[in-house]
């Protein structure tokens, strides 16, 4: 399918916090792979205040991976900084780590350990011991909802209780600042819905949570602000509220008879007042500077070339919609 | 404290995944044992039958016409390949062909003009490898031994048309043989257990890279190794951690396979195995052919990217070194050529330091030069997997 929508400029859409606020202050980062020919990260200034539930979106090849990776300390950036509650990983390495839990998006579990072996390794290797690694190896097992299945081998679990696992893993050393990289990718609603809960919880008694996903209407319901990536470059960034309210309320989209969907892109294209036109056949997506007062000269239009929508609407609808304005239509190769 | 702590998360969490593993455990462990039975009971008469074409024999000999006569006569049996020094009666140079033989590069080594006291018809010795089978030991004496009548016959032959019969006190030349005492002649022959026994116990021990790489691809497509590297815990600690339980599955392996060889195997009829008279050198041995083999476990892990490379390079290359290090095909039925290739492989290493105590009675300093080279072997491994591993962990 063919781009139709440009991408935007770089949206800021909130006030930057102060620095004694921050989780994670990331500035003019740069980032590239071995033997890599182009940055995967380029210029990407970020920050999260403390107790945030940021969603980072972004199509695949964006550079959440790289992004994420060089926030938990798994890649060096080419150039630029990173702090995590005013720590930079030189000054402190075991430090900064014991500041951020990652949660990968493959499930980082042995599955031939229990639930219960699983927690108190990677229990121990975060640094715990004695009765506090007790303590939270039952919080783990809760938070997972896996009391009772604690002695079993992982590789009996279904997807969702894995899942579930794997983020009561990233939770054990009680980490300020999570790193959750698809945590519910392949699960069942229930699963996902007690994710989201416990999830929420946690950002109520103040963690502060970095959450990746490509399940847009999670990330609505989850998040209170928004990050999004493109072409390795952030886009946008802010609260939810003010970014639908940025790119929800100037779409118009119209549904044809698909012979003449094509017709009337071209005719629209030429219309004074339309920025963009998106052909998804049957349907034409428009973005207008004023949908309403645009709409009724649009449809004058086309009834001059006698081709008829079949059906109108105004307004985009969800986080979707923004997404796509900000970031395009094109397919993306790569992740 | 921190990392005491570490490291025993790592210890447990290998262990457990390992001991859960049935795979790696049937081929770590029951696969030695069964192949040691079955491969000892089926090679037991043919073991001892085997005779090597040609054995290899050094001739070490002052300069004069006796020796060359010896030398042509030695040279016209086909059943020998005979390497010859003519030089000077030296004893370096002795001392050096019974150790040729002592360690299984020649067969036989025949000295002669070694002066003995007492002895008045010029003496050759016979140094014989104590780990040669007996028919084969007997098959070589009685080679040399014709060798030497040959030439006794042919100078008596002379005699007799030169002076015959006109020169009735002229007598043959005093040339006898006399098979060497002592430490070499005197020493157990090999059994099929003692060839089997060391070398599956071994190649087992080897087969490790597989289970062993194959768990680091999984820990790495199963991002636990990116986990890991998010988590404050150093890659000493990770390694360690998978060094420590398999090790001491080998060391149960092979304890099982010796106890199988000494105690089961008689009781099916096979020849039991004895194990000599130097633990503190069996234990010397055998813990350097596991850490031989653990490293090249670990570098061989480092390197391939996927379980399907771990399995089959790791494998087939086991089995390549198992071939040429007289595992699957005992040495002394190799050529010789082939015998000079087994000293390449590692466990051509570890059979021979078993071997030395079991068959050729050694302590510790016997075993120490193939010692020295699994260690060192292992430890060259050990070193650059070390390395790459914390490449791999650390930021990328």
């Amino acid at each position: 399918m063919a781009a139709l929508l440009p991408r935007p400029a770089s949206v800021p859409l909130a006030r930057p916090p102060a620095e004694a606020e921050l989780a994670v202050d990331i500035q003019n980062l740069f980032g590239r792979y071995r033997r890599a020919e182009r940055d995967s990260i380029e210029d990407v200034s970020l920050v999260v205040r403390k107790g945030a539930l940021l969603g980072l979106l972004g199509p695949n090849g964006a550079g959440k991976t790289t992004l994420l990776s060089m926030l938990c300390a798994l890649m060096r950036p080419r150039s630029g900084s990173i702090t995590v509650h005013g720590l930079r990983f030189a000054e402190a390495p075991d430090a900064y780590k014991d500041l951020i839990g990652l949660a990968p998006q493959s499930l980082a579990l042995y599955p031939r350990l229990t639930a219960r072996e699983n927690l108190e390794a990677f229990g121990r290797l975060s640094g715990l011991s004695g009765a506090r690694l007790r303590e939270r190896v039952a919080f783990g097992l809760e938070f997972a909802g896996l009391q009772d299945l604690a002695h079993r081998r992982v590789e009996t679990y279904s997807g969702g209780q894995q899942r579930r696992l794997n983020l009561a893993t990233t939770l054990l050393p009680d980490p300020p600042v999570l790193v959750l990289d698809e945590p519910t990718v392949g699960i069942d609603p229930q699963s996902r819905h007690a994710i989201h809960e416990n999830l929420r919880a946690l950002n109520r008694a103040g963690k502060t949570i970095i959450y990746t996903s490509h399940y847009l209407d999670e990330v609505e319901q989850l998040c209170d602000e928004i990050a999004v990536l493109d072409g390795g470059r952030l886009i946008a960034q802010g609260a939810l509220g003010a970014l639908l309210a940025r790119f929800t309320g100037n779409r118009i989209e119209l549904r044809f008879d698909p012979r003449t969907v094509a017709a009337a892109a071209d005719i629209l294209r030429t219309m004074a007042g339309v920025e963009d036109v998106a052909l998804r056949s049957p349907l034409l997506t428009l973005v207008t500077d004023d949908p309403y007062r645009r709409l009724p000269a649009i449809l004058k239009m086309l009834a001059h070339v006698h081709i008829r929508p079949l059906s109108v609407a105004v307004g985009a609808r969800d986080l979707e919609q923004a997404f796509l304005a900000l970031t395009g239509t094109q397919l993306r190769d790569g992740s | 404290m921190r990392r005491l702590s570490q490291l025993r998360a790592a210890l447990v969490k290998e262990t457990l995944g390992l001991l859960r593993d049935k795979e790696a455990l049937l081929m770590l462990i029951v696969m030695p044992a069964v192949f040691v039975l079955i491969m000892s009971l089926a090679l037991q008469d043919t073991f001892r039958q085997t005779i090597p074409r040609p054995m290899r024999v050094i001739f070490l000999a002052g300069p004069g016409v006796g020796a060359q006569r010896l030398l042509a006569a030695l040279r016209r049996e086909h059943s020998l390949a005979v390497a010859a020094r003519i030089s000077p009666d030296d004893r370096a140079e002795r001392a050096r062909a019974r150790g040729l033989v002592r360690e299984g590069h020649a067969a036989l080594a025949v000295v002669l003009g070694v002066r003995r006291h007492g002895v008045r018809p010029r003496t050759a010795v016979l140094y014989v490898n104590p780990a040669l089978p007996a028919q084969m030991r007997a098959l070589g004496i009685s080679l040399v031994r014709r060798a030497f009548a040959r030439v006794a016959t042919d100078q008596l032959a002379s005699i007799v048309r030169r002076f015959a019969p006109h020169s009735p006190g002229v007598r043959p030349a005093p040339l006898r043989l006399v098979v060497a005492k002592g430490g070499l002649e005197g020493a157990p022959t090999p059994t099929s257990a003692q060839q089997n026994a060391p070398a599956w116990a071994l190649l087992a021990m080897f087969f490790l890279t597989v289970p062993l790489s194959v768990a680091v691809i999984k820990e790495r497509q199963q991002g636990i190794i990116t986990r890991l590297r998010a988590l404050p815990v150093p890659s000493w600690v990770l390694l360690a951690g998978k060094i420590l339980p398999y090790f001491l599955i080998n060391s149960i392996q092979l304890l099982m396979v010796l106890a199988e060889a000494m105690y089961v195997l008689p009781l099916l009829g096979g020849d039991a195995l004895t194990v000599g008279h130097a633990p503190l050198a069996l234990v010397v041995v055998a813990a350097s052919a596991n850490l031989a083999a653990i490293g090249y476990g670990l570098l061989l892990a480092t390197f391939v990217q996927s379980q399907e490379q771990a399995t089959s390079f790791g494998a087939v290359s086991v089995l390549i070194m198992a071939a040429i290090g007289g595992i699957l095909v005992p040495k002394m039925v190799m050529p010789a050529a082939m015998q000079e290739l087994s000293a390449i492989s590692p466990m051509s290493w570890g059979l021979e330091g078993f071997q030395a105590i079991f068959v050729r009675g050694d302590g510790l300093a016997g075993v120490l030069p193939d010692t020295l080279r699994l260690l060192g072997f292992g430890a060259a491994c050990l070193i650059v997997a070390a390395i790459r591993f914390h490449r791999e962990l650390r930021p990328q």
